[in-house]
């Protein structure tokens, strides 16, 4: 991680403009009043992001998500706000000197000018050169066949699609997204995200993705910055943040940890896919060779990299290694860390080669299997979500196996 | 109501904001209150058509004075006989007799001039037997009076010093085409020609010069002298020099009754010839006609 | 007098005045409208009420107040003749005062309802990208307002076309300064040259219908075409 490119992020104490969108929000839904004013919004946020990839904000509904991404952009203003973006400081700038792409919750496409017309009001006011071309930016959000559409000839996903292209043909130094699938129907969800991973993939600047969709924040982004009534919970990571038993993510029942493997081999008689948890190519030690899961086939080369995600519900553990069992995947761990959700749930987070896998089982369970930390358990894992196949060409699929 | 129609005009094409969905319940409210009061008003004026009435038509400039006279009239006559009205409707002369001819419901008319009162007769409206010059009018030209412009400028320095000369229309008022004719005597017609300003009539072209944005007028003496007295003119510093001598002759104005003549009609005619009504018009700033009394120097 | 040319002379001050009038008024209302549509002061209802006055109030009573303040002897006139040099009664540019204030409404009524459907929240979004406030405003608020501006432009300039009153009280009636069509009309009126009223009423029917169809089927179109304001 390049420490100048950065960003570094301190805001405190926003205040929500008079007359602003977002002050009707904010008065809805912040039960507190900071200072007696209603206007006020009490945030204070203090993070370093990673100057590349995706950074993931999340919270729940009125949290001060989108309150923060604006004050970056400086579409609200902080009573102390500093910020750096790779190395320039830009909490001083007014709103349009900041250089930062904004896609909004709902698409705010100028209705007067075709697709083609907003991408060219973007691109005819950017920042710099060193931005992305239009042919590139068409290509990777594939609106090629839109262009001479009018925006409300469109659907809610290629509306957005087309104000992603249209922040980034501003050539931003950083693109802020305010949950841009929020107004898109489950349907269209999918694609975006595919795009939004493709981007990533191509893009040297970082993103900051808004969310209070687990799902969507595991599946793209690599840095997690989780808040709550205004404050910053927690940040790290995406994979150490989704395995953190302190948090409330792994809690939830859509918990799910993200790892990181690597293609090991393919069975073309079953049409399957190993993958080692352990990223160590070549190396295949006594506990490494065990900690493989089975996915259906991919077209990756053997050492190319795949992320996948397996959520805590679907992990169940046996002191023994099962051998009359259906499921497919069962892998060996030691028991790191144990956590009750409630009286009747607990979270159990176990070592396999070096990467977290939490299984959420009942308390009952628990204390008749005597688990404890450092005990040695298999964990049978029913769903691998595959989530994107980093190093390889093309789209990233989801497939169940 | 035309305004009602434009403010429609507005709201083509959207639901009407608030500024114009207030202004349509405005004008609703006043249509709501033409509808209540015009009932009345119906009652008032079916009251005073039932009673006696004269309804008379004048030349601006006269207007002061007849409203005297006929406040005089009303009191010698309610004395004896039961109430009646007079209506008095004011304009300029060509613009009256414009009315007259399309059938306006005057009984009685006050010219500025001879020639219109004379073609009523003409036309068959007027009554040929009540056609006379009521009165002779003096044309004064008036001016404030400050350090730059001495109490004893001549009319035709002042004119020319002049930034603005306020006059009646000349088209249409007789004193406007009296007023035109002093300018060309004195010779300032050129010079003149851009700084007139042309009141509507003999009122206006004095509520141009009186509003302070005209420095002179020409005008009926009537209106300078009833308008301000003696003192409030030394007060104001205003000038009247009379222009009568620069006129080939002076501006007489008639009158006329409409054919049919009310017995009304008649007794204020009657009026008009007692020794009372003519202090009046003499009072008002006119001179009165040869009649082998009152005869002017 | 030769009227034909007096008339000619009328109709062109007429339409320069309309012009003129037009233009400061763009000037003016477009932000003045801007702000009422903003503005949730009480204040703004003040001025929303004075800009509204002229629709309501008889253009004599405007023309009166104005005779008044025109004066050399009060602020207004006084002030304006120290600055120009010239009295503002009687003059073109004592008309266009009169008519930019009796037009007012005309032009801020339908830029104020075309700017409170505008969505505010698109100017945002061209914030980001760098736009500044001049580049907002030509590029997005003009052209989604532009049915907006043009009903404004179009009433403002027929509205003062059509204007008498205020004329008659602070004009004087002076051909080729303030004698414009709706006073020349009355003037052949009160003439009785029929003939010639004829012909300028005629011509002023004949040029506000006109300018009514255009304006309807502009707003028609539109409706039928792409979302505009």
């Amino acid at each position: 991680m390049n420490v100048d490119k950065n960003i570094q992020l301190s805001v405190e104490h926003c205040y929500v403009q008079e007359g602003s969108v977002q002050k009707e929000r904010v008065r809805k839904k912040s039960p507190q009043k900071a200072n007696g004013q209603e206007a006020d919004f009490s945030l204070a946020v203090k993070a370093q992001l990673p100057g590349k990839g995706i950074t993931a904000i999340y919270g729940p509904s009125g949290c001060g998500k989108t309150t923060l991404l604006r004050c970056i952009a400086g579409l609200e203003s902080a009573e102390h706000c500093q910020l750096n973006i790779g190395g320039n400081e830009i909490d001083g700038l007014p709103v349009k000197q900041r250089q930062l792409g904004y896609v909004f919750q709902e698409d705010r496409l100028f209705p007067h000018l075709s697709v083609e017309g907003n991408l060219d009001f973007a691109f005819k006011r950017r920042f710099s050169d060193n931005g992305p071309s239009k042919q590139q930016v068409i290509a990777w959000l594939d609106i090629e066949a839109l262009l001479d559409r009018e925006p409300d000839h469109l659907s809610g996903g290629q509306k957005q699609r087309v104000a992603i292209a249209r922040a980034l043909l501003t050539a931003p130094r950083c693109l802020l997204l305010d949950e841009p699938l929020a107004g898109v129907d489950s349907k269209a969800r999918n694609p975006i995200l595919r795009h939004l991973g493709t981007l990533a993939e191509n893009l040297s600047i970082p993103m900051v993705y808004v969310s209070h969709n687990l799902d969507e924040i595991t599946r793209l982004a690599d840095h997690l910055i989780i808040m709550d009534q205004g404050r910053l919970v927690a940040d790290g990571p995406l994979l150490d943040m989704l395995s953190r038993l302190d948090l409330d993510v792994t809690r939830q029942e859509g918990a799910a940890v993200v790892l990181n493997t690597r293609i090991v081999g393919h069975d073309d008689r079953y049409s399957l896919t190993q993958l080692a948890l352990s990223l160590d190519s070549g190396v295949s030690s006594g506990s490494g060779s065990d900690a493989q899961l089975s996915v259906g086939q991919l077209s990756g080369e053997p050492g190319n990299t795949v992320r996948v995600r397996i959520p805590s519900r679907d992990v169940s553990i046996a002191l023994e290694r099962p051998s009359q069992s259906s499921i497919l995947n069962i892998l060996p761990g030691v028991i790191s860390e144990i956590e009750l959700i409630d009286g009747a749930r607990a979270v159990v987070k176990t070592d396999v080669a070096g990467q977290a896998i939490l299984a959420r089982i009942t308390r009952k369970s628990l204390e008749h299997l005597q688990l404890e930390t450092g005990k040695q358990v298999y964990l049978q894992i029913k769903t691998v979500a595959l989530l994107s196949e980093t190093l390889v060409s093309g789209y990233p699929c989801i497939r169940n196996t | 109501m035309p305004k009602m129609w434009i403010s429609s005009v507005l709201n083509v094409g959207r639901t009407a904001s608030n500024s114009l969905g207030h202004l349509l319940r405005l004008k609703l409210l006043v249509i709501a209150v033409l509808f209540i009061t015009v009932p009345f008003t119906t009652v008032i004026f079916c009251h005073s058509v039932l009673s006696d009435t004269l309804s008379i038509a004048t030349a601006s400039n006269f207007r002061p004075v007849l409203e005297q006279l006929s406040q005089t009239f009303s009191e010698q006559q309610n004395a004896d006989r039961e109430s009646h009205q007079i209506n008095i409707s004011s304009a300029s002369s060509g613009v009256i007799y414009a009315q007259i001819l399309q059938g306006a419901p005057f009984q009685l008319f006050f010219s500025a001039n001879e020639s219109y009162p004379e073609k009523l007769v003409a036309s068959g409206h007027g009554d040929a037997k009540t056609l006379a010059t009521y009165a002779i009018g003096e044309l004064v030209l008036v001016s404030r009076h400050d350090a730059t412009s001495p109490k004893e400028a001549s009319p035709k320095e002042l004119l020319l010093k002049a930034k603005r000369i306020a006059i009646a229309n000349p088209r249409t008022a007789p004193y406007g085409i009296a007023a035109m004719e002093a300018i060309k005597t004195l010779g300032v017609a050129k010079e003149s020609q851009s700084k007139l300003v042309v009141g509507n009539n003999i009122a206006q072209a004095w509520q141009f010069f009186h509003s302070g944005n005209a420095d002179v007028a020409i005008v009926a003496a009537s209106l300078a002298y009833l308008a301000e007295s003696a003192a409030v003119k030394e007060q104001q510093g205003l000038d009247t020099i009379d222009l009568s001598s620069f006129l080939t002759s002076p501006v007489r104005q008639s009158r006329v009754a409409i054919k049919p003549i009310s017995p009304l009609t008649q007794q204020f005619l009657d009026f008009m010839n007692t020794p009372v009504a003519e202090k009046i018009i003499t009072d008002g700033g006119y001179l009165l006609p040869i009649k082998g009394k009152n005869i002017t120097p | 007098m030769n009227l034909l040319a007096s008339d000619i002379t009328a109709l062109f001050l007429t339409l320069q005045l309309a012009a003129v009038t037009t233009v400061i008024l763009m000037a003016i209302g477009a932000p003045l409208a801007w702000w009422l549509s903003r503005s949730t002061s009480r204040f703004a209802s003040v001025i929303e009420a004075t800009v509204a006055l002229p629709l309501i109030l008889p253009p004599t009573v405007i023309g009166f107040y104005l005779l008044i303040a025109f004066s050399p002897d009060n602020f207004l006139g006084s002030s304006w003749l120290t600055l120009t040099g010239q009295p503002l009664a009687f003059t073109f540019s004592g008309l266009v005062v009169g008519s930019v204030i009796y037009s007012l409404p005309f032009v801020v009524q339908p830029l104020q309802s075309g700017f409170q459907h505008f969505d505010h929240k698109l100017l945002e979004a061209a914030e980001t990208m760098g736009a500044g406030t001049l580049d907002r405003f030509l590029n997005l608020i003009i052209p989604l307002t532009r049915r907006a501006f043009a009903t404004a432009a179009l009433l403002g300039f027929a509205h003062t076309m059509g204007e008498f009153g205020v004329v008659l009280m602070i004009g004087g009636n002076i051909p080729g300064e303030t004698q414009v069509l709706s006073i020349a009309l009355y003037d052949h009126v009160e003439a009785l040259d029929y003939g010639r009223a004829h012909w300028l009423a005629g011509g002023l029917l004949v040029f506000s219908f006109a300018l009514l169809i255009l304006l309807y089927g502009f707003n028609r179109h539109k409706k039928s075409g792409a979302k505009q304001l």
